[in-house]
């Protein structure tokens, strides 16, 4: 593919630095450690990915950022919480593993479903320009989290897990609910990737990141790719909330942190790209859980922001950036 | 199949860059557009192709109206553009190009062949086949803009300055494939500022000023109107 090429002397530089990062934790303190925090940091890497893949591919269609997409994500986890808590009607006659995968699909397409009215809506009939798009879907964020207040309350829900259990790997234990995560989310990304890279609509998808009258030109329905998009990158999002939901907990607020997190992966990759946005996730996923667990959460921020700071100082379109359009 | 401009309006804000045009396009033939530059001639184009709105008039292909369609719609109908400074996709091969001008085809047999067909009409393609659009020359990228179009299998084709920048050689080139074209059947409308090429090749000609049409005519009746002697033929 195309995206391999270019000046990637900062992707090289931010690769070594991660690599230099894994080794000072092996050589000071000892391999079990190394692993748990490593295996931690895939795990948030690939939620991150999950949210941050969206936005990626709504800039690159649609050259707009949904400021709502963290709110999306929370939606997500609300509405599988929804369908196997608040109605137990799934559970009462499921076993919970399909009730919870049914659930999964329920949020995506809800969620998806969101996302394609706010393009409808709300982006289309202001002209797709980003800053009333900016506006609209803040405001759209804070409405959904104070919905979710005002229905269900303030208090912390959480989700049963449907994998119950845990395996072992290099002496450390990970809970299966986590495996399924990492598991899910890696079938997903397979079938982007071959979605995108594979598909007479990946070819359109690139079509109209390069040049959008240009593809208007050769046949492809702008408009209807749009909505499509939208649909996919919210429902990546309602998939990445209904599957850390269970892991972690739900709230109203818990789609912010994952959102600033996606945003900083889609600048460092390169906004718009994709493999930058999934080398970008993991490195901020290593980053949180090694400085977390090492560091102090504080300090971890402080270094994410600074790696990002000085990778925008040396190449400001980011790792795979494409530059003007 | 006709392609009739009825009194077309087209605005960018408070601009108004076509301002009442009338164009005929008849059945099978070669119209030609001229013009100096801001006349309003791409205006016009792209109002056909489907890329801009048009501000008032009307549209008719065959007997479809087509203003208010997008391209999607009208490359159905058998519309294909080769659009002013030709807008290849420079990230993709040459060969992935041309597949994407066949986008609105879904017969398979029809496209591998067609594109066969592009490879022997245009021999550099060929050579150029996996290379990225962006590295190909200008005259190459010209070859390529028109081989995309093609691929639509149109029945009515816009060319926007087609030949710009080429080579007299591939300009011949150019010069036979449109009349193979027409004889063909394919109904074709062309802005260029080539005025012996225009000249030539159309049946019908329209001179745009200022958003208007100044002059229109045979060939024959345009190269003897003093005003364009003056300025265009340089007499
Ligand atoms: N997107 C736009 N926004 C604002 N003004 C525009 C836009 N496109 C064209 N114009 C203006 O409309 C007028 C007509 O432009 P148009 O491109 O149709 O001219 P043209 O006859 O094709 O010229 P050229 O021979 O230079 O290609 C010009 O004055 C131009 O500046
Ligand atoms: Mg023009």
């Amino acid at each position: 593919m195309r995206f391999f090429k270019k000046d990637y002397g900062p992707a090289w530089a931010l690769f070594l630095s991660a690599i230099a990062l894994m080794v000072y934790v092996l050589v000071e303190y000892n391999f079990t450690v190394f692993v748990r925090v490593s295996m931690n940091g895939i795990v948030l890497g690939l939620t991150y990915l999950l949210v941050a893949l969206g936005l990626a591919l709504m800039w690159g269609v649609m050259h707009l950022l949904n400021f709502a997409h963290g709110q999306f994500f929370m939606m997500g986890a609300f509405s599988v919480w929804y369908f196997m808590v608040r109605v137990d009607v799934l559970t009462k006659y499921l076993p919970i593993v399909p009730a919870y995968l049914i659930s999964l699909v329920l949020a995506m397409v809800i969620v998806g479903m969101m996302g394609t009215l706010v393009e409808r809506y709300l982006f289309r009939r202001f002209g797709g320009d980003l800053l009333p798009a900016l506006l609209i879907s803040l405001g759209l964020g804070l409405i959904l989290a104070q919905a979710m207040i005002l229905a269900f309350g303030l208090l912390t829900k959480s989700i049963p897990t449907a994998f119950a259990g845990s395996q072992r790997f290099f002496g450390v234990s990970l809970t299966n609910e986590r495996l399924a995560l990492v598991i899910s989310a890696l079938v997903l990304l397979v079938a982007l990737w071959w979605l995108v890279s594979h598909t007479k609509f990946g070819r359109a998808m690139v079509a109209i990141r390069e040049d959008q009258t240009a593809a208007a030109l050769q046949g492809i329905d702008i408009g209807k790719f749009r909505l499509i998009v939208m649909f996919i990158g919210s429902a990546l999002a309602a998939v990445a909330g209904g599957l850390y939901g269970p892991v972690f907990q739900v709230t109203p607020e818990m789609g912010t942190g994952p959102m600033a997190t996606a945003f900083a992966i889609i600048v460092l990759g390169g906004l718009g790209s994709l493999p930058g946005a999934g080398i970008a996730a993991f490195f901020l996923g290593f980053v949180e859980s090694f400085g977390a667990t090492f560091l102090g959460a504080t300090i971890a921020q402080f270094f994410t922001f600074a790696v990002i700071i000085l990778v925008l100082i040396f190449k400001p379109t980011g790792l795979f950036g494409h530059g003007g359009h | 199949m006709p392609l009739l401009i009825k009194d077309l309006h087209v605005r960018y804000g408070a601009l108004e860059a076509v301002q009442g045009v009338n164009i005929t396009v008849p059945d099978g033939k070669v119209v030609g557009i001229l013009g100096a530059n801001g006349a309003g001639k791409s205006s016009v184009l792209k109002a056909v192709a489907g890329t801009i709105r048009s501000a008032a008039g009307e549209i008719w292909l065959d007997d479809k109206r087509i203003d208010g369609m997008g391209p999607h719609q009208s490359i159905k109908l058998g519309l294909a553009t080769v659009p002013e400074g030709r807008r290849v996709f420079a990230g993709m091969t040459v060969e992935e190009n041309l597949r994407l001008g066949a986008y609105s085809r879904n017969d398979k047999p029809g496209i591998e062949q067609d594109l066969q067909t592009m490879f022997e009409r245009f021999p550099i393609l060929k050579e150029r086949r996996k290379q990225h659009a962006g590295t190909l020359s200008g005259g190459e990228q010209g070859q390529l803009a028109i081989a995309r179009a093609l691929m639509v299998r149109p029945r009515f084709l816009l060319l926007d300055e087609p030949i710009q920048g080429l080579s007299p050689v591939i300009t011949d080139l150019f010069f036979d494939i449109i009349l193979k074209l027409r004889d063909e059947g394919v109904t074709i409308m062309m802005v260029e500022h080539n005025v012996h090429f225009v000249l030539n090749l159309s049946s019908y000609l329209y001179l745009m000023e200022q958003g208007k049409v100044r002059i229109e005519g045979e060939p024959k009746e345009l190269t003897s109107s003093e005003y364009v002697q003056m300025m265009y033929l340089g007499r």
